[in-house]
């Protein structure tokens, strides 16, 4: 049974059966999307390092499957002509001036997303204020994982207004900093050495002519500051790695009688007043 | 020296001509004009490098010392060079004694500072802070000596030192010991157990191995209770022997191409997985099996695993008094529970027929580079 709610000289076909047959392939596109994003995220992690190569795939795959399934609606169900189609589009920018121009932002930033890949799924990277790993990109927003294990959905539409930076570009490895403040009566040489030890020996480190292990020393009034510099070859051990390397070193510290910076005499009389 | 190494006259045989050839100039230069130098030997674990080694002191005859590396290695500051106080000289007949393999009496009379041939160099580190020590000494000594040091070292062991302290720098020859091809593993086998091998036979395509086989894979049930579903799996190990079955007739043929992909090429782990294959005197493609493994490891036993695999041979107390802060006890437990070490009283290694498979999952971790 065919009930026409509208149709026109041009044939388009508003019927119940056709929106039923909408949302069906609304449905079953979600579905898919869902499905293949399941499949690859599994294959990528059975890659382990090499994940990447998969995990751009992701978002790609769920904009085909989605902009099919949009096609599919307006021209085969709906059957839209062109001047119907026009018309739609000034509904649509009557709609976005009534509240929905945030969402089409957000749709945008999502195909730029797609289309310019500054960051993909497994990527580290901090979006407006939060940092993490990305664990998808949507349509309307990226979601993140935070060191914290919070999962943070950032709407796509940051993307056009705020600076995105990007850990690791991509490559499993990413360069992890590390952190030490001595005593400027300390021995850095030594300190310098243990540092550098606990970089390249910890069982996250990757090493390589292009991905050194560095320490660096700043000077400062009341203490110095050591940075170890080191890649993890996957970027998921960063919490791992720094919490491996402090504390092997702040251990090798206490021994080697490597002080951490007293806080300076007039600090303590300010605080005392 | 290993258990498992393959004669130099094998190795030759099996087309390792340029690594002899590269060891023989070395030697030939201190013998002729007393040239020095600083030669490393690198192999993956029963690969044969000491094979390569006793080729040298063959050569050097009486001239050279040689000297096997343990764990302990790591405490010290490297073994004595000629020069040093503590260097025995294998030419003074007081002190000669059998640790120079295949001394003669013909007596050391080559113009050079001296040789020493230094096995297992990977022994001069440990992984933790304060573990470069012995490496560090040992570098220095042999960059300021006049001596021909021929060493050798665990290929994954070596990568990582040449990472985090340039090792290659120290050393002008690098004698790496490529993979074998299927002929150059026939050559090692007839190499290792003379003309008398046993009889190859056609067991038969079906029966022998099949092409798709029936794995189990385990389902909870409620109180504790599992159920295996069987699900066909393809025996890849077989499939790949395909691609030369139609270009060789011979069983054997088909039998060394397999024994090449099993072994990654590697000749130590060619002879233990033949010694596995022969069944009542005799042998053939389908009971040549490759080892198979559930390798999912935390990063303990991961890192054990890497420390098993560059070091060869490791003493599970010194790594436990090393890493006191990780479960090393129960992290070896886990290797053995999935027959990937071999454990003999507090010396652990890694099972030959196991090595590969363990590499791959190090490899796909990023531990090994």
């Amino acid at each position: 049974m065919v009930i026409a709610l509208q149709s026109n000289a041009a044939g388009t076909q508003f019927t119940v059966e056709n929106l039923v047959n909408a949302v069906v392939v609304v449905v079953v596109a979600y579905v898919l999307a869902r499905v293949l994003s399941l499949v690859l995220s599994t294959l990528a992690d059975r890659l382990a390092r090499q994940r990447f190569r998969v995990m751009f795939l992701i978002p790609v795959v769920k904009f085909v499957i989605y902009a099919g399934a949009a096609y599919l609606v307006l021209a085969f169900l709906f059957e839209l002509t062109q001047t119907q189609l026009i018309a739609f589009a000034g509904l649509f920018g009557a709609a976005l001036g009534l509240g929905l121009k945030d969402l089409l932002a957000d749709v945008v930033g999502g195909i730029v997303l797609v289309l310019e890949q500054p960051f993909q799924v497994g990527d580290k990277v901090t979006l407006d204020e939060y940092y993490g790993e990305v664990v998808d990109i949507g349509v309307r927003s990226t979601t993140l994982v935070t060191p914290d294990d919070t999962l943070v959905a950032v709407p796509n539409f940051v993307l056009f207004d705020k600076a995105v930076a990007n850990a690791n570009t991509s490559d499993a490895e990413m360069l992890v900093v590390v952190e030490f403040y001595v005593d400027p009566a300390a021995d850095v040489g030594r300190a310098v050495d243990i540092v550098e030890d606990a970089l390249v020996t910890s069982p996250y480190v990757y090493v390589s002519e292009a991905t050194p292990a560095t320490v660096t020393v700043a000077d400062d009034l009341y203490y110095r500051t050591l940075r170890g510099k080191a890649y993890v070859h996957d970027l998921r051990s960063e919490v791992a790695f720094k919490s491996d390397v402090s504390e092997r070193v702040l251990d090798a510290f206490d021994s080697e009688g490597i002080q951490s910076p007293k806080v300076p005499a007039s600090a303590d009389e300010t605080a005392g007043e | 020296m290993e258990n498992d190494t393959v004669p130099v006259a094998g190795l030759r045989a099996a087309g390792f001509g340029d690594e002899v050839e590269n060891v023989a100039t070395a030697v030939a230069g201190y013998l002729d004009d007393g040239a020095g130098g600083n030669v490393a030997v690198i192999s993956e674990p029963y690969a044969g490098r000491d094979s390569l080694l006793a080729y040298a002191a063959s050569l050097l005859e009486e001239d050279a010392t040689w000297i096997d590396l343990d764990p302990s290695a790591a405490d010290g500051t490297g073994p004595p060079l000629p020069g040093d106080e503590d260097y025995v000289d294998p030419t003074d007949d007081e002190t000669s004694d059998d640790e120079t393999p295949d001394a003669t009496d013909d007596g050391g009379d080559a113009p050079g500072a001296g040789a020493v041939i230094v096995a297992n160099c990977h022994y001069l580190f440990e992984r933790r802070i304060d573990g470069f020590e012995a490496l560090d000494a040992f570098l220095d000594r042999i960059a300021l000596s006049d001596a021909l040091v021929i060493t050798s070292w665990n290929r994954y062991a070596w990568s990582y030192l040449d990472a985090v302290r340039d090792v290659g720098d120290s050393f002008t020859t690098q004698v790496e010991i490529p993979r074998l091809d299927a002929d150059e593993i026939s050559a090692v086998i007839e190499g290792h157990y003379g003309p008398d091998l046993p009889d190859v036979i056609d067991a038969g395509r079906a029966g022998r191995v099949k092409t798709v086989v029936f794995d189990r894979h385990p389902v909870a049930l409620p109180r504790g209770r599992s159920v295996g579903i069987p699900y066909p799996k393809p025996n890849t190990a077989w499939v790949a022997s395909w691609s030369i079955a139609g270009d060789e007739e011979s069983v054997e043929a088909v039998l060394y191409e397999k024994l090449r992909r099993v072994s990654n090429g590697n000749p130590g782990v060619a002879i233990a997985t033949w010694d596995e294959s022969v069944r009542d005197g005799e042998i053939a493609p389908g009971y040549v099996e490759a080892f198979t493994a559930d390798i999912d490891l935390d990063t303990d036993a991961a890192v054990l695993l890497w420390t098993v695999i560059s070091m060869e041979r490791v003493d599970i107390d010194r790594v436990a008094a090393a890493w006191s802060d990780r479960p090393v006890e129960t992290s070896l437990q886990h290797l053995v529970e999935r027959d990937l070490v071999t454990v003999d009283g507090s010396a652990v290694s890694i099972r030959p027929e196991a090595l590969h498979v363990a590499i791959g999952a190090l490899e796909r971790r990023g531990l090994l580079w």
